[in-house]
């Protein structure tokens, strides 16, 4: 009895010893992974900030304006381009939209009034840009 | 004891060899040191349960640690702070965040000439990479075999690559910090520059060295670069048309003193500073004092008509110059005749402003210009500030001539302060060069600011700054949309002592959109010429009003200022004069 408790407490030590050898293997192992990861962090970082860098410089207003210049068929905006909600015009009369229908029961025939009403929907929905 | 327990089993020992070992055992018992034995065996006892309290309370801790523990046990591992780059020097941005400065890890070349095997072979080949290099320089460098030359500092990553890729024996790099300044001349004189060491030696820079030594997160600072870039490119084209000297820009944002450009023209590179002449480093406007000439006249009449003296429906005759002791007054547009406080500000009338300035005394005109920031330096966060040049003593003359901006220098950025606080409302908001932190327009923050003048007057004098434009002196700066309102300024230098008469600085101040100003925009150009288009004339309103038009017109809409139908603008000023009109007549009638 007092040997069978002797050699199981003795493999429970060296599984125990073993075990713990085990992790902390495992913690070394990442402990290292976890510096290299810093390493290229920053690393990485300090690409980052070079290419922020490039980026600021490539972003020049001057070039910019100049290769707008030579791409682009764009003219810098000017106020009278901007046009308030009240002064897009409303739908002519009579013009008819592929608009949902209110309600599936008045689907088939539309009457003047719906009609009004659904292109006043699209008036205020088109007019957000 | 334990000697005496051996002791005593060993006298135990049977004399005779025994087959069964437990009778033996059974004879120990019973012989004479029995005693004994039962001691040592209660003494075992008695240590062994000590051992297992022992084992057993920390088995217990070790189950109640892994099992039930809470408290102080994070119960979700946190991440190890993951490494930050720590670059020596944060970076400054502007406000929509665009870099302005940055610090750079950048590998610096050099030679350990004792390993160099073939000094020619090897320069040639690195002029190759590096072209600005002289090879007959670098051969003579590496010849001298010594252990450590220089080649070249501060190489950017792609020559760091191309000569790694040589693969040369012999050539090392040793990392170094360099300040980089993306942008260049355009915002030097604000952002300012560093030395080889990476000190503030101006501008932001240096009033923020410990701040940017000291933390990692970038610096915001209130400029737009675009408005700057606008500014910039506007004044330096009426630089070059007008053939001046210099220019001075700013645009600020009237609700919260923030400044949005700040130019000084001519400009300088910051990696280079020690290459630009000190003109070009000199800071004009927030440096630069200037006598700034008829734009003062916003300050005369707000004064006036805040401290009860005029009303807009008054005037005064201005068809005779004032003589005070040497100096005579005149009018450079003169009208020769009874002009309202309208009219004085439209067609900017010196000898209006002047008796209106008289009028108002020279204490309260002091203690106005004190309130508005003009007797002291700006309190902006750069040391390249100038102090106001103030006559002293104040006398009744210089009362007079402060009223159309001579005889009292200010600073671009001062005045253009000044000038927010007038339109504004009426508050005061010492100017930034800081992002603010919550958006003033927003958050209701707009508490901060000093009240200087009834927000009465103010509402007056956005009305008779949208009437210069419209019908007076600035009608060149009528950017479409943005209801511009301002006062032109063309004041003569003063040169050895005298004022020349065609030596001058041309400004505008505008403000816009002047139902509601949310921006003032100044520029201002040192001694233009005039030319055939302009018929000769360097004014203010030919000069400096169409750059502010055209800053404006840029600006409005990346400011999202939104922009109002001509036909729309309800006051256009008419009324103002109107008013004037039947004062006019009442006054013939007396």
């Amino acid at each position: 009895m007092t040997r069978v408790a002797a050699i199981l407490f003795f493999l429970t030590a060296v599984s125990a010893a073993l075990f713990l050898f085990h992790i902390k293997q495992e913690v070394r192992e990442m402990e290292e992974e976890l510096g290299i990861a810093h390493r290229n962090i920053l690393r990485h970082q300090e690409a980052i900030q070079v290419l922020r860098t490039e980026w600021s410089y490539l972003n020049r207003p001057a070039r910019i304006a100049e290769l707008a210049e030579r791409h682009l068929a764009m003219q810098p905006l000017v106020a009278r381009q901007f046009v308030g909600f009240e002064e897009i015009p409303y739908r002519p009369a009579g013009t008819t939209v592929a608009v949902p229908a209110p309600s599936p029961a008045q689907s088939g025939t539309q009457t003047a009034a719906t009609l009004t009403a659904a292109a006043q929907t699209v008036r205020v929905g088109g007019a957000a840009p | 004891m334990t000697r005496q327990f051996e002791q005593s089993s060993l006298n135990l020992r049977p004399p005779v060899p025994d087959p069964s070992p437990d009778r033996a055992a059974h004879l120990f018992i019973e012989g004479c040191s029995a005693q004994v034995l039962e001691t040592g065996r209660t003494r075992l006892l008695a240590a062994g349960v000590v051992f297992a309290m022992a084992f057993l309370v920390v088995g217990w801790r070790l189950v109640h640690i892994a099992a039930f523990s809470t408290g102080s046990e994070p119960r979700i591992a946190a991440a190890a702070p993951a490494a930050t780059l720590r670059s020596g020097r944060a970076d400054i941005v502007d406000r929509n965040g665009v870099v302005l400065a940055t610090s750079l890890p950048t590998a610096s070349l050099y030679a350990n000439a004792k390993q160099v095997r073939d000094p020619e072979a090897v320069a040639a080949r690195l002029v190759g990479v590096l072209p600005d290099l002289s090879r007959t320089e670098v051969a003579a460098k590496l010849a001298t075999g010594r252990s450590f030359i220089w080649l070249k500092r501060n190489l950017t990553p792609r020559q760091h690559y191309r000569v790694n890729r040589l693969g040369i024996p012999g050539l090392y790099f040793e990392r170094e910090q360099r300040r980089f300044y993306p942008h260049g001349s355009l915002t030097a004189h604000s952002v300012g520059f560093t030395d080889v060491d990476d000190r503030g030696l101006s501008g932001i820079e240096r009033s923020f060295d410990e701040v940017l030594r000291g933390r990692g997160a970038p610096l915001a600072l209130s400029l737009d670069l675009r408005v700057q870039y606008a500014m910039t490119e506007e004044l330096s084209a009426a630089m070059t048309e007008f053939d001046a000297i210099g220019a001075a820009g700013m645009v600020m944002d009237v609700a919260s003193g923030e400044v949005l450009a700040m130019v000084s023209l001519p400009s300088f590179d910051p990696e280079r500073p020690g290459t630009a002449p000190a003109d070009s480093r000199f800071n004009r406007a927030s440096l630069g004092l200037y006598e700034m000439g008829s734009v003062f006249k916003i300050f005369t009449i707000a004064m006036a008509l805040d401290e009860g003296v005029v009303t807009l429906e008054d005037g005064y005759d201005t068809s005779k110059p004032i003589r005070v002791a040497r100096f005579t007054i005149n009018d450079f547009h003169p009208k020769n005749r009874w002009l309202s406080v309208p009219e004085i500000f439209m067609y900017s009338s010196n000898i209006g402003a002047a008796r209106m300035a008289m009028d108002t005394g020279t204490a309260a005109q002091r203690s106005f210009l004190e309130r508005l920031g003009l007797t002291r330096p700006a309190s902006i966060e750069l040391s390249e500030v100038g102090t106001p040049m103030l006559p002293t003593p104040w006398r009744e003359i210089n009362t007079l001539t402060i009223a159309y901006g001579h005889g009292l220098a200010v600073s671009p950025l001062q005045f253009t302060n000044a000038a927010a606080a007038v339109v504004n409302g009426g508050e005061f908001h010492p100017p930034t060069l800081l992002k603010r932190a919550t958006d003033a327009r927003s958050a209701g923050a707009r508490s901060e600011g000093t009240r200087i003048m009834d927000r009465a007057t103010s509402l007056k004098m956005r009305r008779l700054m949208r009437l210069v434009v419209r019908r007076g002196t600035g009608r060149k700066a009528n950017a479409e949309g943005y209801l511009v309102g301002g006062k032109t300024g063309t004041a003569d230098k003063l040169v050895g002592g005298r004022y020349a008469r065609n030596t001058r600085i041309a400004s505008f101040l505008g403000a816009f959109p002047m139902n509601a100003p949310r921006y003032v925009v100044f520029a201002m150009v040192d001694e233009p010429k005039g030319i055939k288009r302009t018929h000769g004339y360097a004014t203010g309103g030919w000069v400096a009003a169409p750059v502010v038009r055209a800053v404006i017109e840029r600006i409005g809409p990346m400011l999202g200022v939104a922009p109002v139908r001509a036909d729309a603008e309800q006051d256009d000023g008419e009324g103002l004069l109107v008013q004037a009109r039947a004062r006019t007549q009442t006054v013939a009638v007396d």
